[in-house]
């Protein structure tokens, strides 16, 4: 299945872009988007980050579906 | 117009324009919360900064809040706006205006909506600072 990643922050500025495509096995977790995104940028294991699926914010265990939108929320600041 | 309201804006704030719209015949308060940007973070010297944000999320969460804060008091209706990009020092970054017929409902619901807002919406400051050192994202990652 293929899920949209939407990165900020200094996530947006390791990888150098501010979303991207994964491809990921059946049943995936949001786990598996660490993964992916560590393996590709090893420097984004420095940041914590929590994941949001779809809009709300999830835990590592959440199961993906395909077309599901993940955004990888770094440390918020606003106000 | 809506009880509630959020939105972003990528000039400068006008707090003003919001109380305006704010207030309704029957309030006899309007509280007005600003958000400004200082020269200084942990005793470092700051010299801008810059936010960013997941607008999609941070607006529905934004008014999420919005809609349980102003479920819990007695108020009329919650306005804010966020500046995103560049922001100098000393400009608005954030508005935060509640009206209601008294004061104490409308004192306590900037407070909840400003708390909630730092804690759960996905939007991201980083920090210039002074002396060339590297300029740095700021915050806490938020908790499911």
């Amino acid at each position: 299945m293929r899920v949209h990643v939407l990165l900020f922050a200094s996530l947006r500025e390791i990888a150098g872009d501010s979303q991207v495509e994964f491809e990921l096995g059946a049943g995936a977790t949001a786990v598996a988007v660490r993964e992916e995104l560590a393996a590709r940028w090893p420097a984004t294991r420095q940041v914590p980050y929590i994941v949001a699926v779809n809009q709300d914010y999830a835990t590592d265990e959440h199961e993906l579906s395909d077309g599901d939108e993940v955004a990888l929320v770094p440390a918020i600041s606003g106000g | 117009m809506q009880r509630f309201e959020f939105s972003f804006c990528d000039g400068p704030l006008d707090a003003r324009s919001l109380e305006v719209r704010a207030r309704r015949d029957e309030d006899g308060a309007v509280v007005t919360f600003v958000g400004v940007t200082r020269n200084h973070h942990d005793g470092r010297s700051v010299v801008g900064l810059a936010y960013e944000a997941y607008e999609a999320m941070a607006v529905a969460r934004v008014l999420a809040i919005l809609a349980e804060v102003g479920g819990g008091h007695d108020v009329g209706r919650i306005l804010v706006e966020h500046r995103l990009g560049e922001v100098p020092i000393g400009e608005a970054s954030i508005a935060v205006v509640v009206s209601a017929p008294h004061r104490g409902p409308a004192f306590d619901a900037v407070r909840e909506v400003m708390d909630r807002i730092k804690r759960e919406a996905p939007i991201f400051k980083k920090e210039f600072f002074g002396g060339g050192e590297d300029a740095e994202w700021v915050g806490e990652v938020p908790r499911v």
